[in-house]
């Protein structure tokens, strides 16, 4: 069994910060792993721990910097990973979920896997869409915002429990192929070990090419660009308190004094 | 990253980095004020691989060197909490001590434990009239057929009550002029807050610190001869040759602890305002902490080169006393410039500043004084007379 994951870099912005024309300035950017694919990535591995003859193959569509990040990927389970780049890509800039997905496909279309999860959403634009939308374009079966599943390779069925709005849950069983998108707290993500970290330095990164995968430039042509990044007004301020219950209660009831919620 | 740095030690900051943040100041003010052990911390270190970093893999570890096991300490440090110092006494002192000087035995019997953390060692080295001077020690070994009846008074003697083990420095020989270093010998005591024959006195230290410190008093503790390490009478060259990991693991908690306080420092001084403003806006505030930063970098530098010349199995005793010396200053200068960005906040239990001044502090007192180590340099490095 193969299980394909596919993973992106995010950018996270510090608490202040600089725009600088269309992006924010990169001097208050930190990447790292979206949030989501690491509980993507955890279920794969856990099912290749469980499972005989799993092999699990991450897939990012980034420049060379994404690689440390990839990297953390194979040093927590992941058999081998999959660098998708070309100049083009940056030429591009902003790629909707439908150019992407199209990107995916072709990867998937080398790799024939019986599985692919992806994170529910990326943590930096939010699309969510980009799983089901590679799902319809591979014509692979789909299940959204799976926040338990339960495989059953020989059946070729994934019983998933989806999240749905209102804190409904949806009990599905999905045939494979099919591509789920993973949903945060499914798992626990777990630490590279040492030897993790050690094995993925001789486990496989190879980089694609557009014409690796039989794509043109012209694939990339994204209906959707960036117009404006500007900082929205807040409409009012949230004060976080730390420490215990004892020092947060008096100053909860001091903040509470202060803005005439309580008087005395 | 420093220019001995590669991808692999990224990685490496970065797990660790994420375990020392799992462990929050909640989690250490709690062991620090019941003196206990911080259990889930080391299982934690130890399944991850940490504490194996520099065993080799034959023995149950990772088969890396002192440089992966010096960037772990500093993680573990700046990440807070007191993992740092808490390495140097297993990993990296019964660690290396037993993989460089044990025998086959016991090597087996104890590598694998340092890596899956069940073995933990303190060490018994320090005396009442023999601080500095471990020639003077008085604790006495005397050979008794296969078996050798230990007695003697050790003091400053930390973790006893979690130790499995004790590197326990005795004489077996009395001291001779002509040969001075001869006579000394280290032995492995197996569970020493059990056993009859010793009795712990504890000791009231001041500093934020999880493990308790005692009094040893050792009287007619009978060990087998397997107990040895390394060879009898020659236990001094032993120690000679394992203080300098000791001096390096030092340097790189000291170095954790004192960036550490810079990072809070920072944190505190883009938060806090002012007159309208950050004080951290201010370079009253900004350039001693840019000054202390810089200086542990390059306190860092030196730290590096004197762990990759360990792992090359050079000479790396200058090195590793310049590091030891400038971490443990420059980390108390800097966390005392913490403090002083903190304002009246610095002493309250509410912010960690103060505690790390007081354990970067101790870095410069112990295990070895600073004007020991600026000796050494003296004495070793530029061939002064020696001063003592």
């Amino acid at each position: 069994m193969k299980i394909l994951v596919t993973v992106k870099e995010v950018a996270e912005a510090e608490d202040d910060f600089d725009i600088d024309g269309l992006d924010i300035d990169e001097r208050y950017l930190e990447f790292d792993l979206n949030e989501w694919d690491e509980y993507a990535i955890e279920e794969a591995v856990q099912i290749k721990e469980d499972g005989d003859d799993v092999e699990v193959v991450s897939v990012t569509i980034g420049p060379e910097r994404a690689e440390e990040t990839i990297r953390m990927g194979l040093a927590k389970g992941v058999d081998r990973a999959i660098r998708v780049w070309d100049d083009a890509f940056a030429d591009v800039g902003m790629l909707d979920p439908k150019t992407k997905a199209d990107v995916l496909s072709a990867v998937v279309e080398d790799e024939q896997p019986d599985l692919v999860l992806t994170g529910v959403q990326a943590g930096d634009d939010s699309f969510g869409a980009t799983g089901v939308t590679l799902a319809e374009t591979i014509d692979f079966e789909w299940g959204a915002v799976v926040n338990a599943l339960d495989l059953d390779a020989g059946a070729g069925v994934a019983s998933v429990h989806r999240e749905l709005e209102g804190g409904i849950e949806e009990l599905t069983d999905i045939e494979l192929p099919a591509v789920l998108t993973i949903q945060t707290g499914i798992n626990e993500p777990r630490y590279a070990s040492l030897r993790g970290i050690r094995q993925a330095q001789s486990k496989p990164l190879d980089l694609h090419e557009l014409d690796d995968l039989g794509l043109e430039e012209s694939d990339l042509e994204s209906p959707l660009s960036r117009t404006a990044m500007y900082e929205p007004e807040s409409e009012g301020d949230a004060t976080v308190f730390e420490g215990s219950a004892e020092e947060t209660a008096t100053e909860l009831a001091s903040l509470l004094r202060d803005v005439g919620v309580v008087e005395g | 990253m420093t220019h001995v740095e590669t991808e692999l030690h990224g990685m490496i900051r970065e797990s660790v980095g994420e375990i020392a943040a799992e462990f929050d100041r909640s989690y250490w003010r709690e062991h620090i004020e019941n003196r206990t052990f911080p259990e889930s911390y080391w299982n934690e270190l130890a399944d991850q691989g940490w504490l194996g970093v520099a065993i080799p893999e034959t023995f149950g570890g990772e088969g890396l060197g002192m440089l992966e096991m010096t960037m772990v300490i500093e993680e573990l440090s700046r990440g807070g909490g007191q993992g740092g110092i808490v390495f140097v006494l297993t990993p990296v002192f019964g660690g290396i001590s037993v993989l460089r000087h044990g025998s086959t035995a016991q090597k087996e019997q104890i590598l694998p434990g340092i890596a899956d953390g069940s073995l933990r060692f303190c060490m018994g080295l320090t005396e009442p009239r023999a601080g500095t001077n471990t020639l003077a020690i008085d604790t006495t070994a005397t050979r008794d057929g296969e078996t050798f009846v230990i007695d003697g008074q050790k003091t400053f003697i930390s973790g006893v009550e979690n130790a499995d083990k004790m590197l326990l420095v005795a004489r077996t020989s009395s001291f001779d002029r002509s040969n001075p270093t001869h006579g000394v010998t280290m032995f492995l005591i197996d569970e020493p807050a059990e056993r009859d024959a010793i009795s712990l006195t504890e000791l009231d230290t001041t500093v934020p610190w999880f493990e308790r410190q005692y009094q040893v008093d050792i009287d007619g503790l009978v060990v087998p001869e397997e107990s040895v390490l390394g060879t009898e009478d020659g236990g001094m060259y032993l120690l000679f040759d394992t203080l300098n990991t000791e001096r390096i693991g030092g340097a790189a908690s000291a170095l954790g602890g004192g960036l550490r306080a810079i990072d809070l420092a920072v944190d505190y001084a883009c938060d806090r305002e002012v007159f309208g403003k950050p004080i951290g806006a201010h370079q009253a505030i900004q350039h001693p902490l840019a000054e202390y930063y810089a200086k542990l970098m390059a306190a860092r530098e030196i730290t590096y080169t004197a762990a990759a010349k360990w792992d090359a199995d050079q000479n790396c005793g200058m090195e590793a006393n310049a590091a030891k010396y400038l971490a443990s200053e420059y980390a108390t200068e800097a966390a005392s410039q913490a403090i002083q960005t903190h304002g009246g906040n610095g002493f309250t239990p509410e912010y960690e500043v103060y505690d790390i001044w007081q354990n970067v502090r101790l870095t410069q007192t112990a295990p070895i004084s600073n004007e020991m180590v600026k000796n050494f340099i003296a004495e070793h490095h530029l061939g002064l007379p020696r001063s003592y």
